[in-house]
């Protein structure tokens, strides 16, 4: 595999930062109810993992390692200002659904865990793509987690029915737990146990991320 | 110079900070206006939620057109004022009286009458006050025929917990509100939230909100507040006695 390919790849399964890195479970849990929240949310964070890390990357070498952390928070945190002033004016009614959530970035170990453990190091080129890569494989299992939870709770995906309710005439007893965030756990952990199944056979050979 | 210097060190923090300031305040200032917007937008959409109007979400400032007509009132003595004065006085609310816990009301605020067919049907009163987090602004609709029965409620903006006090956007909720009374005979704010479901048959109790003791009760509270005598009080009694004098 080219560099960057496996730079922009690796992370969406081998190398996930959500199944296999456990992080940014949080965000993953609250805002996956809808799968418009979900894309939006997925949207929001590739842009803030991409920009922070190129950001960083391109001052990396002037950074002192006394104050690092607060110059990479402070970067990280004007993106994701810039973002939720952007979803505000261009998604209003998805940005009443992801309320704090979005501000909350700012703390999404995926982002300040990529900052730190690869755009330190790399040049910007390669940080760039490494942040857009991350931020995917976030939005890989942010988007199936999705999708499950609106199609199996409300019986619809993005606000067409698919399933059509019992309640308005249709086959489809909703199934309520999925709209709740305790169901994303199980999603995710299903996922985590699929991926990591299907890896494990493929593993021998393949050089690690 | 070194990377580790004190100068380079503060260079580096100083340079940083600058630049991002410079970045968010562009951004948020670029955005404003279309941000503004959606607020408005949003603020009409809920006073016809509040009035239970809206069927599509499309052409929100032509159906408000049609349906609503803004009216402009004192608070105090609850009479029309012809033009609005920019900015209203502000009045204190003394700490025994601050039910809704917002300190300081305007002195003069928008109410919305609904017509239909002619007559008017409902007027929406706009509410706020404190609830576990946050303010939480929204809308209250009375019937205009008793000027008692609640035909809805609904909040636009608050900072409340998504998925408990958060609820009181949950339409479900608001539509526990339609048809309880405000008031009870002596005319006294008796509305109150229930501990968990409220019974149908009791008239001035809805839903509690499970999870959201403090939101639950500063809704409650807000209530009250404005429908008491520091609130829209003077407003419903003058409207009460011209159309009993016709």
């Amino acid at each position: 595999m080219g560099r960057v390919k496996k730079i922009l790849l690796c992370p969406i399964l081998d190398n996930n930062p959500i199944t296999l890195q456990v992080l940014g479970i949080c965000s993953a849990l609250a805002v996956t109810s809808r799968l418009k929240t979900a894309v939006v949310m997925s949207i929001a964070v590739i842009f803030v993992a991409a920009f922070s890390n190129l950001s960083v990357s391109l001052i990396r070498s002037h950074i002192p390692t006394s104050i690092r952390i607060i110059i990479e928070m402070t970067i990280i945190a004007s993106f994701v200002i810039i973002v939720d002033q952007l979803i505000k004016a261009f998604f209003f009614d998805v940005s009443k659904q992801l309320s704090v959530y979005v501000g909350l970035i700012i703390t999404n170990c995926i982002i300040l865990g990529r900052v730190e453990g690869f755009a330190v190091k790399n040049p910007p080129g390669q940080s760039f793509l490494d942040g857009i890569g991350n931020g995917l494989g976030y939005s890989f299992v942010l988007i199936i987690v999705g999708f499950t939870r609106e199609l199996l709770g409300t019986g619809k995906i993005l606000d067409y029915t698919v399933l059509p309710l019992k309640t308005d005439g249709g086959w489809y007893i909703s199934n309520g737990i999925f709209l709740f965030p305790a169901s994303a756990f199980f999603l995710i952990g299903v996922l985590t146990w699929i991926i990591n199944t299907l890896r494990k056979k493929e593993i021998k050979g393949i050089e690690p991320c | 110079m070194a990377v580790e210097s004190l100068r380079k060190t503060l260079g580096m923090a100083l340079a940083v900070c600058l630049v991002c300031s410079i970045l968010v305040s562009t951004s948020v200032i670029v955005l404003k206006k279309k941000q503004d917007r959606n607020r408005e937008i949003e603020r009409l959409k809920n006073i016809l939620i509040a009035g239970d109007l809206l069927e599509k979400e499309n052409n929100i400032e032509k159906k408000f057109q049609d349906k609503i007509k803004a009216a402009y009132i004192e608070l105090k003595t609850g009479k029309e004022l012809p033009t609005a004065k920019q900015p209203p006085a502000i009045i204190e609310i003394d700490k025994g009286s601050d039910m809704a816990g917002i300190k300081r009301i305007p002195a003069e605020v928008n109410v919305y009458f609904v017509k239909d067919k002619g007559r008017l049907d409902q007027v929406i009163l706009p509410v706020y006050g404190k609830g576990l987090w946050s303010t939480m602004y929204g809308f209250l609709s009375l019937d205009f025929a008793d000027l008692n029965t609640i035909r809805g409620i609904t909040f636009y903006e608050h900072g409340e917990t998504p998925g408990l006090g958060g609820e009181i956007d949950n339409p479900r909720w608001q539509e526990s509100w339609r048809g309880k009374k405000a008031f009870d005979e002596k005319g006294q704010v008796k509305i109150s939230l229930a501990k968990g479901k409220a019974a149908p048959t009791a008239e001035h109790e809805v839903d509690g909100l499970s999870g959201a003791t403090i939101t639950a009760r500063g809704v409650q509270n807000l209530v009250r507040f404005w429908l008491g005598k520091y609130g829209y009080g003077p407003f419903l009694k003058r409207l009460r006695e011209e159309k009993i004098n016709g």
